[in-house]
């Protein structure tokens, strides 16, 4: 379970927000909307533990991130959570396969579990027989498969992904976003997706606004 | 126009500012490849300018010069001369360079007719004023008159000095100072007295060294010169005087060249510098080159800003170069004068001098450096596809393989069949092209290289054998082996810098080995007697028989073996040769005294044998027709002041550091057999045990009474003097290698940093993976030492073939002689090392700086 508590975030004079509360359960894919500057980027950091709250508290499977140092809470980053992009940045001289192996290699998992779960994760995401493509010999749809491949590979507890489909077309981008969901549901993962697009949030189970008020369901 | 101005401000100015400390980097190595080239040159510029003056104070305004073979002529020749119907005034000389007491260098005395010599040199005639007594009086009996340049070397106290004691074949002699020739303008130091004074002193009687000739007008000198040689004596021969002072020149033009051609490698440093610079600005610029592409500015309209931020990146660092050149040439003349330490022109002090021509050349080098540094990232940004980097924000495919393998590897092979092309009027110019095009070949090889070295490491880190293997140093070698383009703008320079500084220390020690060697061979006995000479290589007087049996018989002495030097002008075109006349010994082999490179068969008649040096072989194959059967006419001088040709075989060719002219060795016993004359110069002594040679000098002195100014020198010592002599003059060298590499070094942080920087979203991405920042900055250190790694490795083994063309090519056709091959390895690996090292640091240091940024973060998103 993701458990956020009285979240408040300040840069200098400016408050981002003050007393933010969340509660995501397993499984559940949320999607959060709202509009440019209002702190969507300063929430998904202080999520995925890139960035320290100046208050409240950020629990994930048991795990308060406020608590941890900085490495430690890169670890737990590491093995809990996967992210996917809008820019896919998927590293330019690693094959498919081992951008999609990344987490696992970091992880230390042995080569041949790494492989085998590698191949299985491609043949998920419809592209068995590219891992050993660059990245600069796909498209951006594929290119955003093997983002959505590297977000799963090592079964996080939290999937973040922050507009995934801005730079796709509305077919591929239908074709990304059902595969996140397929994907997260599959896993039985907390799903976050940050967009600005209604028909994105359409594909999620909850769609949150994040206002200079705070955080609100608007629709189901 | 002001709009341009605004929109260069705008597209380059801008720019240039943003990447500061690269900017900034770039064009101080354009300014220190610059100012390294200008100061060399300003400062053999001034050398030369001062010789060259020093040359016409003596030489005066003749029109034509007859010189001997020998060290004289017989002034017989002055009075025949005389009535030569083409001649309009001649004057005798005498010039000889003497010791003086108390003083380690020589000082130069010119005996002379002031009658017959006020019209070639009044300057050195003493005028009424510059003395207190009447002018013919100054250089009458023994007294003389000084140039303001040796009265100044002459005094030490506080008041002028009144007289000077200078060694003669009959002992120290002392001279009256009767006055200071002020119209001499030169620096140099110069005694003058009276012609017949000179014979006295010197033991001269009835010799010249040199006539000056005024010729009637009209009269063509050069037929003159051609024409008059069969009137002349054998022994004696006519030249142009200009003929002299081109010598000079060409004299340290070897060295200068060299040591033009080591800033020219600071300047190709500082052009790698700019490449990197602009390599990375186009990476960096993605973005803002394609919007001005979509906006309307042309291909050649890129190339044209790109290259417009070079001229102004080496405009500023040529201007600041010259600055420091200046500067450097004003240091180097009053620390290590004109000739850098290298011991060409001794007795000279000259003054640094503006020198537009110089000077705009080594700026417009400069300029064109960072053009040249510039071209390729400028095409490279021209070319790219403007939509495709405004979407992915990336100009060219960072996983590209750089420059095609062919062109890499013709240039290589190429370069290669150039080192074996001959030099071109004595300079090795196809040799230096070769040591640049192997440099570039190797630079555009550097990518493929990289890939398929990095391919190997990424094969074996990422096997399944070794499932262990840390995922940084995967990820560090993985990027190595699948992004080369950019390995290899990251090697460039730590390979440049590597090659070039290891291919000078290779060349630099085989010489030193070479010299210690060659010391040994040449100098077999532990001490030489000799009479006190004031520096230069000759005795002032002899040992004759009488001596030489003296000297043997004195308590103590094992064995002596005596030489004799003399120079002979066999070309009057070139300086003259020196004949070394030694004894060998019974029973000892000539191997053991001569370092010989080459031997040839001993002919059946007697025909003498003689041991040429390799640049003598080299400087008279052609004129003496030497390949043709071995054989040539060698002119000896014979008692009384004549000389005679006898015909000569070549045994064999001996490698001489001492004489860059050419030097011929003869048996003392051939020599005394065929001139008569068994005097000798110098004698090598050997010892009976526990006898120290320096305790023998009384002995030696009571023996030897009619002997002037006896010392012995310990060959121990003369070794040390001359390898220090060796070491100061490589320490030029030494400097500018290092110069060069630390611009090597410079130049790869720069490109590494740049590359970091320009990695922000690669590193970004990474840390929301869960790599940590000490992990990203252990893969980035791991990527920082890998590449130097390569680039050292590379560095070593291409400064290997350089150093090859080096000893093998470019110093036998500069100086004329050959050295042995010896590689300090400690030394490349203790360097190679230190480079690692240094490259890793930095690359830790900048990743720690990078890294700790909370923009790293923020560099994934697209929204904010």
């Amino acid at each position: 379970m993701l458990s956020v508590t009285q979240l408040t975030k300040r840069y200098g004079a400016r408050t981002v927000f003050d007393n933010l509360d969340l509660t995501i359960q397993p499984g559940e894919y949320v999607a959060i909307t709202g509009e440019s500057g209002v702190g969507k980027s300063t929430l998904l950091n202080l999520l995925a533990g890139l960035d320290v709250p100046d208050a409240g508290r950020i629990v994930l499977d048991g795990a308060d991130l406020g608590t941890q140092t900085d490495d430690a809470r890169t670890r737990f980053r590491r093995s809990h959570m996967g992210f996917v992009f809008q820019a896919f940045h998927v590293l330019p001289h690693l094959t498919v396969a081992a951008n999609v192996a990344l987490p696992l290699l970091l992880q230390k998992v042995a080569t041949n579990e790494r492989l085998e779960r590698t191949q299985a994760m491609l043949a998920a995401v419809g592209l068995a027989d590219r891992g050993a493509s660059f990245p600069r010999e796909l498209s951006g749809g594929e290119l955003q498969r093997v983002a959505v491949a590297r977000a799963l590979i090592h079964r996080p507890k939290l999937v973040l992904a922050d507009e995934p489909t801005g730079n796709l077309d509305p077919e591929r981008a239908a074709e990304i976003l059902q595969l996140l969901k397929d994907s997260i549901a599959r896993e039985h993962a907390i799903g976050i997706l940050v967009t600005h697009s209604a028909l994105a949030a359409q594909t999620t189970q909850r769609v949150l606004r994040l206002t200079r008020d705070g955080l609100r369901d608007v629709a189901a | 126009m002001i709009a341009a101005l605004d929109l260069l401000h705008a597209l380059s100015f801008a720019p240039l500012r943003a990447r500061a400390r690269r900017s900034v980097l770039a064009m101080a190595a354009i300014a220190v490849g610059v100012a390294l080239g200008l100061a060399v040159n300003l400062v053999n510029d001034a050398a030369l300018a001062e010789m060259q003056q020093a040359f016409r104070t003596v030489a005066g305004e003749a029109d034509v010069r007859i010189e001997g073979v020998n060290r004289a002529i017989d002034e017989t020749l002055y009075g025949k001369l005389g009535l030569h119907a083409q001649i309009e005034a001649i004057a005798p000389i005498i010039e000889i360079d003497v010791a003086v007491a108390g003083r380690r260098e020589s000082l130069k005395v010119i005996g002379l007719d002031p009658f017959a010599s006020a019209r070639f040199t009044p300057h050195l005639i003493a005028r009424p004023g510059e003395t207190a007594a009447d002018p013919l009086e100054n250089v009458g009996g023994n007294r003389i008159a000084v140039s303001p340049a040796a009265m100044a070397w002459l005094n030490t106290g506080k008041s002028p000095e009144k007289q000077l004691t200078v060694t003669t074949p009959r002992g120290p002699v002392t001279l009256a100072i009767a006055g200071v020739l002020a119209g001499i303008e030169s620096q140099q130091r110069v005694a003058v007295l009276d012609i017949a004074a000179a014979q006295a002193l010197f033991n001269l009687q009835g010799q010249i060294t040199r006539l000056d000739l005024r010729l009637l007008p009209g009269v063509d000198r050069t037929a003159f010169v051609r024409d008059i040689a069969a009137d002349l004596p054998q022994g004696a021969h006519a030249v142009l005087p200009e003929v002299r002072e081109q010598q000079t020149a060409a004299m340290s033009r070897a060295y200068r060249v060299n040591l033009t051609m080591l800033a020219m490698i600071a300047l190709f440093s500082g052009a790698l510098l700019v490449f990197s610079t602009q390599m990375l600005s186009v990476a960096e610029r993605a973005g803002e080159l394609a919007f001005m592409r979509v906006i309307g500015v042309t291909a050649r309209g890129t190339v044209g800003l790109m290259l417009f931020e070079a001229v102004l990146l080496g405009a500023a660092g040529a201007l600041l170069g010259a600055a420091l050149g200046y500067a450097l040439a004003w240091a180097a003349l009053h620390v290590l004068g004109g000739d850098l330490g290298a011991g060409f022109f001794h007795g000279t002090r000259p003054a640094l001098a503006f020198e537009p021509g110089t000077t705009a050349l080594f700026m417009l080098l400069g300029c064109g450096a960072a053009m040249l540094g510039a071209w390729l990232p400028a095409r490279q940004a021209a070319r790219a596809h403007p939509a495709q980097a405004l979407k992915t924000g990336s100009l060219h495919d960072t996983t590209g393989s750089g420059p095609s393998v062919l062109a890499g590897g013709g240039t290589f092979v190429i370069s290669a069949l150039l080192a074996f092309a001959p030099a071109i009027q004595g300079i090795p110019v196809l040799g230096y092209l070769a040591i640049s095009g192997l440099l570039i070949g190797t630079l555009l090889l550097t990518p493929a290289i990289a890939a398929w070295v990095f391919r190997q490491g990424a094969r074996l880190t990422n096997s399944r054998a070794r499932a262990d293997t840390p995922a940084v140093l995967q990820l560090a070698i993985t990027r190595l082996a699948n992004a080369p383009a950019q390995a290899g703008i990251s090697l460039a320079a730590v390979l440049a810098a590597v090659s070039l500084a290891g291919a000078m220390a290779i060349m630099v020690t085989s010489f030193r080995h070479s010299v210690e060697d060659w010391l040994e061979q040449v100098l077999p006995a532990p001490a030489y007697l000799r009479q006190h000479s004031g520096g230069q290589t000759r005795s002032p007087g002899f040992f004759d028989a009488t001596a030489q049996a003296a000297i043997r018989a004195t308590p103590g002495v094992l064995r002596a073996e005596f030489v004799r030097t003399e120079k002979l002008t066999l070309n009057p075109a070139r300086p003259p040769v020196a004949l070394v006349i030694r004894e060998f010994g019974e029973g000892i082999s000539i191997d053991s005294r001569l370092p010989l490179v080459k031997r040839y068969p001993t002919p059946a008649d007697a025909t003498p044998s003689v041991w040429v040096s390799e640049s003598f072989r080299d400087l008279y194959r052609e004129p003496l027709r030497l390949d043709a059967d071995g054989a040539f006419d060698l002119p000896l001088p014979m008692n009384p002041n004549r000389v005679a040709a006898t015909r000569v075989h070549i045994a064999g060719v001996w490698r001489d550091y001492a004489r860059q002219h050419g030097s011929i060795v003869m048996n003392f016993t051939d020599y005394a057999r065929i001139t008569g004359d068994a005097r000798a110069h110098d004698a090598a002594l050997w010892m009976q045990d526990g006898i120290n040679a320096a305790a023998l000098l009384p002995a030696f002195k009571t023996r030897l009474l009619g002997v002037p100014a006896l010392e012995i020198a310990e060959t121990a010592d003369v070794r040390a003097l001359s390898l220090k002599v060796f070491d100061r003059t490589f320490a030029v060298t030494y400097a500018l290698e290092a110069v060069a590499v630390l611009i090597g070094l410079a130049g790869m942080v720069a490109a590494f940093t740049g590359l970091i920087v320009a990695r922000k979203k690669e590193f970004g991405m990474l840390r929301h993976l869960g790599l940590t920042r000490g992990e990203l900055t252990r893969m980035l250190t791991v990527e920082g030492a890998a590449l130097a790694a390569l680039g050292a490795l590379l560095g070593v083994l291409l400064g290997m073939i350089l150093a090859a063309v080096l000893v093998f090519v470019i110093n036998p056709q500069s100086f004329g002689w050959s050295m042995d091959f010896h590689i300090p390895a400690f030394q490349l690996a203790a360097f190679s090392a230190a480079l690692v090292v240094a490259a890793a640091g930095s690359a830790w240091f900048t990743a720690r700086q990078v890294i700790g940024t909370q923009d790293l973060v923020r560099s994934v998103r697209e929204d904010w």
